[in-house]
């Protein structure tokens, strides 16, 4: 891209893009299709239809710059993201900007494309970002920090929910705008609800325990029908663990607790749902599930789930009819509700020739105005704290979810969560399948993060 | 200056093999070395690698549990899945070197899969092992047999792979059936003459005449099971608990994922003396099984 860089990148970068680019192309060649399903954080990290769009229609006039935006949305989000930025360029025909759909390889940590166009000296000028891996990526100085721009330009923290602005800090400064975010609670399927007798969602574990065992029914060794399981939609181990009140982080101490009493405490109520209902029985039941208008909760398969808002826009597509409540995800006796939120933020690589440019650019992108409409068409939860205010005043199902946000948990800001994650799913089947007991299984994998983690505290 | 013809010959000779050359000193040879070189920093990509020593491959061998589940959850589906994969495609060669009307299309139909990408591949199976829906146990169940987990079973999900990689072995197949067709007839006819079975056939010429293209097959095998990646990526992402965490995966998620490229590198450069020594052992060995018909 000469016409883009201004100066030549050295030569040893050039040479060590090239070393990682090798590495990278051996496993691309592997796969080089983003992975569907899996363990994905957030619902809109990967898309079905790849390709690059670009959005670029007043004529550019002399001294205009043209900003690199890539971006990892497809389907609608992507479609209303295209929107969003011709609506920019338009109004700004100086500042041109040209997105590009970069799906995201893995559900988190860093995308091995970023990573090679930064090393190679040509990043993007702005990157979308996983938000619970941002540090991952800003403790390799992938980003510019944006504190003085954030001052200079007078933009608020308080602009956005705290635990959005939360994930944007890294060491005491900040790398990124939060985009948008996402966050779960229990639907429930309101007749199969009626039929056990249930008059009304569970609120407490208690609820949600006795519920399950109403709407579990049988046909002949068979499930035919579950009332929940703890494991299924969009929950994970780590939303019953701040559920239970584990706290998995101490920043003053450097100390992670991906073992701490409430987190086991939630891995041992799991894992009574696997005994209750039988492992190998539970297993062949639930790999029956399947996507889309096979979904388990469309299906019935499933009477109670915890999922993130993202679902309420698949039961529109998918099962315009069917009747379900929203409510917030059951808590044990004397706590309260809470949800727990990923999403993605939106950072300026170091590197990037048009940092002001840039800026100017996200400062819009997360304004109330552009928010709003984004989060109207595309459906997803706006972080601007005004713009949630009028979307929950339009949309009440959404509303359930933005009440949510102020206690909303979101995951340890370290560079090495991403292995944490691996880690804690990995202990959480060992758990469910009944191979460790959770406390060995939680001491496991705490222990091999924590030695992650004492290192790089240690390498400084 | 002069320039001798011979001196001309070379140059023009090196020009024309530039393009190769530079090629592939800029894009192996120096990414190979520098690999070397990060395995012994600590390196996150973006930051300048930290001289470390050893200390990955400290960590690797003593440390980390996880490299040894890769590595033997790779070596398992090595060891089952290469000889399968052999002896079922030189079975399906066997088959396709018959005199049979219409057999261009049987070798179509058996080399077809192995066009599908991997990827398209890994989501049919998916499919095929549905538990509930799928056709595999839609199969078991016609003939009364109890049906399976697959790729949800702990210990099904690396065997459930092997099955899988048993459908795309068109590349193999046609090696051998390429062998099959150079071995010389008349050492059937002759076979013929004394009396000999197809099975005798098959044991005593064709399997002693077709060494070479097995020790081919069996190395080429055993190192893209080495590197086996895809599937495991997309369709179990490792799980469940790690049963399908492949060394290729695991190396994948420490460079990319995590970030620590010097680890990744030094993972690399293991896996390296692995196949390296796998190769070499085999080659040892060949000289006792491997048949050239030119060296006699």
């Amino acid at each position: 891209m000469a016409t883009r860089s201004g100066k030549l990148i050295s030569r040893r970068k050039a040479l060590q893009a090239v070393a990682v680019g090798a590495v990278g192309a051996f496993l691309e060649a592997c796969a080089s299709v983003p992975q569907t399903g899996g363990t994905s954080t957030s619902n809109t990290s990967t898309a079905a239809t790849a390709g690059t769009t670009s959005v670029t229609t007043a004529p550019p006039s002399a001294g205009a710059v043209t900003l690199d935006f890539w971006q990892p949305f497809g389907d609608i989000i992507g479609k209303e993201m295209d929107t969003l930025v011709k609506t920019w360029n338009d109004k700004n025909p100086n500042i041109q900007v040209k997105a590009s759909f970069t799906p995201n390889v893995t559900s988190a940590g860093s995308n091995p494309k970023f990573l090679a166009a930064s090393l190679g000296g040509n990043p993007p000028d702005i990157f979308v970002h996983d938000g619970s891996s941002l540090s991952t990526s800003a403790a390799i100085n992938a980003f510019t920090p944006l504190d003085d721009l954030v001052k200079s330009s007078g933009l608020k923290p308080e602009t956005y929910f705290k635990f959005a602005w939360d994930k944007t800090q890294w060491n005491g400064k900040t790398y990124a705008l939060p985009l948008n975010t996402d966050a779960r609670a229990l639907y429930t399927n309101r007749k199969l609800l009626k039929e056990a007798g249930i008059d009304k969602p569970p609120t407490t574990i208690d609820e949600l325990d006795a519920a399950a065992d109403k709407l579990t029914k049988k046909s002949g060794d068979r499930f035919a029908q579950l009332g929940v399981i703890p494991w299924i939609g969009n929950w994970f181990l780590v939303g019953w663990g701040w559920d239970f009140g584990a706290k998995l982080w101490d920043a003053a101490q450097n100390k992670i607790s991906l073992n701490a009493p409430e987190m086991v405490k939630a891995l041992e109520w799991e894992v009574g749902y696997a005994k209750k209902y039988g492992v190998t029985q539970l297993q062949n039941f639930q790999s029956g599930f399947g996507s889309g208008a096979n979904d388990p909760f469309i299906k019935g398969q499933v009477a109670m789930v915890l999922t993130g808002d993202w679902v309420i826009a698949n039961l529109a597509q998918y099962a315009p009819d069917l009747e379900y409540d929203i409510t917030p995800a059951p808590y044990p006796t004397g706590a309260h509700a809470m949800t727990w939120s990923g999403g993605f933020v939106m950072g300026i690589p170091n590197g990037s020739k048009h940092v002001d440019a840039a800026w100017k650019f996200i400062s819009w992108l997360t304004s109330t105005e552009a928010e709003t409409s984004f989060a109207q068409a595309a459906k997803v939860l706006p972080c601007n704290v005004d713009a949630a205010k009028s979307i929950a005043a339009s949309d009440p199902l959404h509303k359930v979810f933005i009440d949510l946000l102020p206690s909303a948990f979101i995951e340890p800001v370290i560079p090495e969560w991403s292995m944490a994650w691996d880690q804690h799913v990995a202990a959480e089947q060992a758990a469910i399948l009944l191979q460790k007991t959770p406390q060995q299984a939680l001491d496991e994998a705490n222990a091999k993060v924590q030695e992650a983690i004492d290192q790089r505290v240690k390498g400084g | 200056m002069k320039i001798t013809p011979s001196a001309r010959k070379l140059i023009l000779g090196l020009l024309f093999t530039a393009p190769f050359t530079i090629g592939f000193l800029a894009f192996t040879v120096y990414p190979l070395l520098a690999s070397f070189y990060y395995s012994f920093t600590q390196y996150s990509i973006l930051t300048p690698p930290k001289w470390i020593g050893l200390q990955n491959y400290a960590t690797l061998f003593m440390h980390d549990d996880l490299f040894w589940t890769s590595l033997g959850n790779t070596l398992f589906f090595i060891c089952l899945a290469v000889p399968l994969g052999l002896t079922t495609s030189f079975v399906i060669a066997l088959a396709l070197n018959q005199r049979v009307r219409g057999m261009s299309i049987y070798r179509t139909i058996f080399f077809l899969p192995t066009l599908v990408p991997s990827v398209a591949l890994a989501i049919l199976w998916l499919w095929i092992f549905n538990p509930q829906s799928g056709m595999m146990n839609w199969l078991f169940e016609l003939v009364g047999l109890p049906s399976l987990g697959w790729l949800g079973d702990i210990n099904l999900a690396k065997p459930s792979l092997v099955l899988m990689s048993l459908w795309s072995t068109g590349g193999t197949i046609v090696i051998f059936l390429a062998g099959l067709q150079d071995v010389p007839g008349q050492l059937y006819e002759a076979a013929d003459i004394d009396g000999a079975n197809r099975l005798q056939k098959v044991w005593f010429i064709t399997i002693p005449m077709m060494t070479p293209v097995i020790l081919f097959n069996l190395i080429t095998g055993i190192i893209g099971g080495f590197q086996y990646f895809t599937e495991a990526f997309i369709m179990t992402n490792g799980g469940p608990i790690n049963a399908t965490l492949f060394y290729a995966l695991y190396l994948y998620r420490n460079g990319f994922q995590y970030v620590k490229m010097g680890y990744a590198s030094a993972m690399a450069w293991i896996l390296f003396v692995i196949v390296l020594s796998c190769t070499l052992a085999i080659f040892r060995t060949s000289r006792a099984w491997v048949y050239y018909g030119a060296s006699r």
